[in-house]
């Protein structure tokens, strides 16, 4: 059963301590990423939607392993990644987890060449692919529609939309299965980034690859998405396949959310409007200290006192392959 | 996107692009190029000094009947109080100091910069222990270390290396640390990480690109102030032994001779000078020749 | 009535590369009372302009052309005279609200500036120290009403913060605030939102709508989301490379786009309706060697000969509406 999924995350949590005084004593506790669990398909596109600082950074950055999980696991391919001590074999897993950052300005060695940036997991994997190095550097880059000759150039000589798409040549030079996108396209212009969405699509069908979208923006989630998953301040509310969740979203944060996007259609005005809810005031928590029970309580139009702010609400599945964290549902 | 400043004709599509553009720059900047030629006339000097030298036994031999002689055709820098021509002096003089000088920058940088990037980088113990032992050595002045280390041991080259030399790699682990420390949080450093890539495969491939031309900075201008801090200890009666011909040794003893003799202080200052400024124009224009990103 | 009249604007930036032709032939109107927004993606000029009009441009920027503020031509009044002007009437609220803001001093402390200083360009120490202690208590009252107008709760509390003490939203609100304490004529506002996550940014952008009706001030908005643009704007100005390729009202500028860049961009934006995602071709033009002729031809699907040749200039194709395209200005 497990099989199906490429990706397996399970109770996922990460938690940056609080330092203070001179012998850095911990005082607290960040909770970036609090009990978060779902599963990803081979083949789809999951994305995991939510303003900046809900945690969903770090969760991506931990699943690729950047950051070291506090508890929980990560099952790739069937294979606990968080319980593999063999250097050796990890590196063999971790090769076929990519991951792609949110700004190509910075995720890119700004003294190193492209020809060196894209190859690099081929020097960390020990992959030899029996070409010599600019061969490959140039198919890679060749693979996201970019001139060869940019190979010996710097990544300041490039737009922002061609170093995204360096990035994206990286990540496919371990030939991997699954990629996390981390905000792929925010930095980038609004006609750049239709060209970066166009891209990842067809490499997708081309390379049979699994994305893990990690974004903000709906809109981009309604186009490329299979399924969707809401995150705030640190938790998992709402998660469903990408038309149930837009057509029929239950938590009050994901209608809110969506009732705020600047959309510039009527059609899309019309279904909007459907969430007349009223905004929530105030803003997201801070992930050192959130309340008590249902994060989103203190702001929730339809909080239930006693049951809300009391305990937090178990993340269930309330329709086939809908779950909400919610106390009007379960 | 920044434009192509310096326009680097399209067939330079090749591997050694970074070397032209690196020339290109070179020979736009002309306190740069100065620096240069200054630099290497005083290496080619220090090289090749016994040829250069009209006079080069006057390394250690006395002519007692020509003392104390203002610049003349003979002796364009005049001669000592031992008769030697100061000429000779000065250039054989110049292989202690830059020798020294040199020495002193590349073990320090050798030695400290690694530790210090290691001890950023990993953090922790390490970082405790490395950046604790460094503050030592920081909050002892280097002259005094260098002069207390100097009376110790035996006045010779290598010893006044290693004096200076101890006092100046926590400058180094210290640079080394703190950009370590800047640049190990950059994304490009966590997209390796997560990766899987060794700490050393980081610090050496990821790391070192951006450190180099800091360092090269650093090192150049403080290859002046060490040879400078030679002369000191030289000038102080440390150091090399005489009568091996060093610059500030030359000073000192021709400290009591003024302002009659002022050959005997001129010229090796002017030697110093032009030196430590030869380095410092270098220096200056090396972090803008070595940065890819500047263009 | 036309609050300001801007015309023939050009300006250039001298650099070591050479001259940056940033802006080139930009003309239009803003009504009195209207609220008009600035439509670019990034590095098309819309920061500029407004730079421009406060005149805050770096020196090195060349400036040809004529910014008319009721009729008085802003570029060629005396410094002292301007900054009169601009004191009473004109406000700005920034993109980024923490670097707007001194980390060193409090909200408090940057309301009094803003009053004490209003108007003039330099204020000696002991001025300002003088007028300070005379002005603060009632600037502070002020302060904190208008801290109410703009919803924040608890206004003395946010007075006496420092800015890092306060979150994104809050900080924004409180430049609108500042902005609009000194009854501006004009306000000209630069992405404010865009460093907030949405509801905040549906929120303030609300606020911001109800102001302007109650104090009928022009608002000229900058941004680079349509979306936006439509939520806050009766107008908008569509910019390309330093030019504007559009002009129209809000509505006719998002269901009946004419020019090929606007219809490109709303192509590139995903809806939430459906449909494909076009993006557009080719990329940021080289400021220092623009194209010839119209600055979008390299990048549109319909060019022709005279789009090589000759800028075109903005034509009225209807009622309040105007592009500047050879192929669309010749049809209609």
């Amino acid at each position: 059963m497990t099989e199906e999924y490429i990706l397996q995350v399970v109770n996922l949590k990460k938690y940056f301590p609080i330092t203070a005084g001179v012998l850095s004593k911990i005082v607290g506790w960040i909770k970036a990423v609090d009990d978060v669990s779902f599963n990803v398909l081979r083949g789809s596109t999951y994305a995991v939607v939510g303003e900046s600082g809900c945690g969903k950074t770090t969760l991506g950055r931990t699943i690729v392993g950047i950051y070291e999980p506090t508890d929980g696991r990560v099952i790739f391919e069937g294979v606990d990644l968080t319980k593999i001590k063999d250097k050796k074999k990890a590196l063999e897993y971790k090769r076929k987890l990519a991951m792609v950052f949110q700004d190509p300005t910075s995720s890119l060695n700004p003294r190193r060449k492209i020809i060196d940036i894209v190859t690099t997991p081929l020097d960390i994997y020990k992959l030899d692919r029996g070409k010599n190095k600019i061969k490959v550097a140039g198919e890679l880059l060749k693979l996201v529609e970019l001139d060869e000759t940019f190979i010996y150039r710097y990544p300041h000589e490039l737009s922002g939309g061609q170093r995204q798409r360096v990035a994206i040549a990286r990540a496919l030079a371990s030939e991997p299965e699954l990629i996390i996108l981390d905000e792929p396209t925010s930095a980038l212009d609004v006609s750049v980034q239709a060209k970066i969405l166009q891209l990842l699509e067809r490499l997708q069908k081309k390379l049979n690859l699994t994305y893990v979208l990690i974004t903000h923006d709906l809109s981009v989630v309604k186009h490329v998405a299979d399924y969707v998953a809401v995150m705030y301040a640190g938790k998992l509310v709402e998660e469903g396949p990408r038309e149930e969740l837009f057509n029929n979203p239950l938590h009050p944060y994901t209608r809110a959310l969506l009732s705020a996007i600047p959309v510039i259609l009527p059609e899309e005005v019309n279904f909007v409007s459907r969430f007349k809810v009223p905004l929530p005031s105030g803003e997201p928590p801070k992930l050192s200290d959130p309340p008590p029970g249902c994060r989103f309580h203190p702001r929730c139009p339809n909080a239930i006192k006693g049951k809300c702010d009391a305990k937090t609400p178990p993340f269930t599945e309330v329709k086939k392959s809908h779950r909400v964290a919610c106390y009007l549902y379960t | 996107m920044r434009l192509f400043r310096l326009r680097v004709p399209p067939q330079i599509e090749f591997r050694k692009r970074d070397v032209y553009v690196m020339a290109l720059k070179i020979r736009r900047s002309p306190t740069t190029l100065l620096g240069l030629i200054m630099v290497a006339g005083v290496i080619f000097i220090t090289a090749f000094g016994e040829f250069i030298a009209p006079y080069p036994q006057d390394y250690s031999a006395i002519h007692t009947e020509i003392t104390f002689l203002p610049p003349c055709p003979e002796h364009i820098f005049g001669t000592d109080e031992l008769g030697r021509d100061v000429f000779s002096r000065v250039i054989l003089g110049a292989k202690v100091s830059v020798v020294v000088g040199i020495s002193v920058v590349l073990l320090s940088v050798i030695i400290g910069t690694p530790i210090g990037l290691l001890a950023g980088y990993i953090g922790g113990k390490i970082e405790t222990i490395v950046m604790r032992i460094t503050d030592i050595f920081l909050s002892i002045p280097s002259i005094v270390l260098a002069l207390a280390v100097s009376a110790i041991l035996a006045p010779t080259l290598e010893n006044a290396v290693l004096a200076l030399t101890i006092g100046w790699w926590a400058w180094y682990s210290r640079l080394g640390y703190s950009l370590a420390v800047t640049l190990k949080n950059n994304d490009y450093i966590l997209a390796l990480k997560g990766m899987g890539a060794s700490s050393w495969y980081i610090i050496i491939k990821e790391m070192m690109p951006n450190v180099i031309p800091i360092l090269a900075v650093k090192a150049t201008l403080d290859i002046g102030y060490a040879i400078l801090a030679e002369a000191i200890l030289g000038f102080l009666g440390f150091g090399v032994k005489p009568p091996t011909p060093e610059w500030g040794t030359m000073l000192s003893q021709a400290r009591v001779h003024m302002p009659d003799k002022w050959w005997m202080v001129t010229f090796p200052g002017i030697a110093i000078f032009i030196t430590v400024m030869g380095f410092n124009l270098l220096g200056d224009g090396l972090r803008d020749v070595l940065d890819v990103t500047e263009q | 009535m036309v609050l300001l009249e801007i015309r023939d604007l050009y300006v250039d930036f001298r650099t070591v590369d050479g001259l940056a032709k940033v802006i080139e032939d930009v003309s239009f109107d803003v009504k009195e009372g209207e609220s008009l927004a600035l439509v670019g993606e990034s590095g098309c000029g819309k920061t500029t302009i407004i730079k421009a009009i406060l005149k805050i441009l770096p020196d090195y920027a060349i400036v040809k052309g004529s910014i008319r503020f009721r009729g008085i031509d802003l570029l060629k009044l005396k410094e002292e005279e301007f900054y009169k002007i601009k004191g009473k009437e004109f406000s700005y609220i920034p993109q980024e609200p923490l670097t707007a803001l001194s980390p060193l001093y409090t909200i408090a402390d940057h309301f009094i500036d803003l009053f004490v200083s209003s108007g003039r360009r330099k204020i000696g120490w002991f001025e300002y120290g003088s007028l300070r202690k005379k002005m603060a208590s009632e600037i502070l009252e002020k302060a904190a009403e208008y801290l109410r107008i703009v919803k924040i709760p608890d206004p003395d509390r946010v007075l006496n913060s420092y800015t890092i003490q306060l979150s994104g939203g809050m900080l924004q609100r409180c430049l609108i605030a500042m902005a609009i304490a000194k009854n501006p004529s004009l306000i000209l506002a630069d992405e404010p939102t865009t460093a907030l996550d949405v509801i905040t940014q549906k929120e303030i952008l609300g606020l911001m709508r109800d102001l302007k009706e109650r104090l009928r001030t022009t608002l000229i908005y900058i941004t680079h989301n349509l979306g936006v643009a439509r939520e806050i704007a009766e107008r908008i100005i569509v910019m390309y490379a330093g030019r504007i390729v559009e002009i129209a009202s809000s509505e006719d500028v998002l269901l009946n786009p004419l020019h090929p860049y606007t219809r490109g961009l709303i192509e590139s934006i995903p809806k939430l309706t459906g449909g494909e995602l076009k993006g557009i071709e080719g990329g940021v033009i080289n400021y220092y060697d623009p194209p010839k002729g119209c600055r979008f031809h390299p990048r549109c699907p319909f060019a022709k000969e005279p789009c090589r040749k000759e800028a075109p200039k903005l034509v009225k194709v209807d009622h309040e509406h105007l592009v500047a395209c050879h192929i669309i200005g010749e049809r209609t």
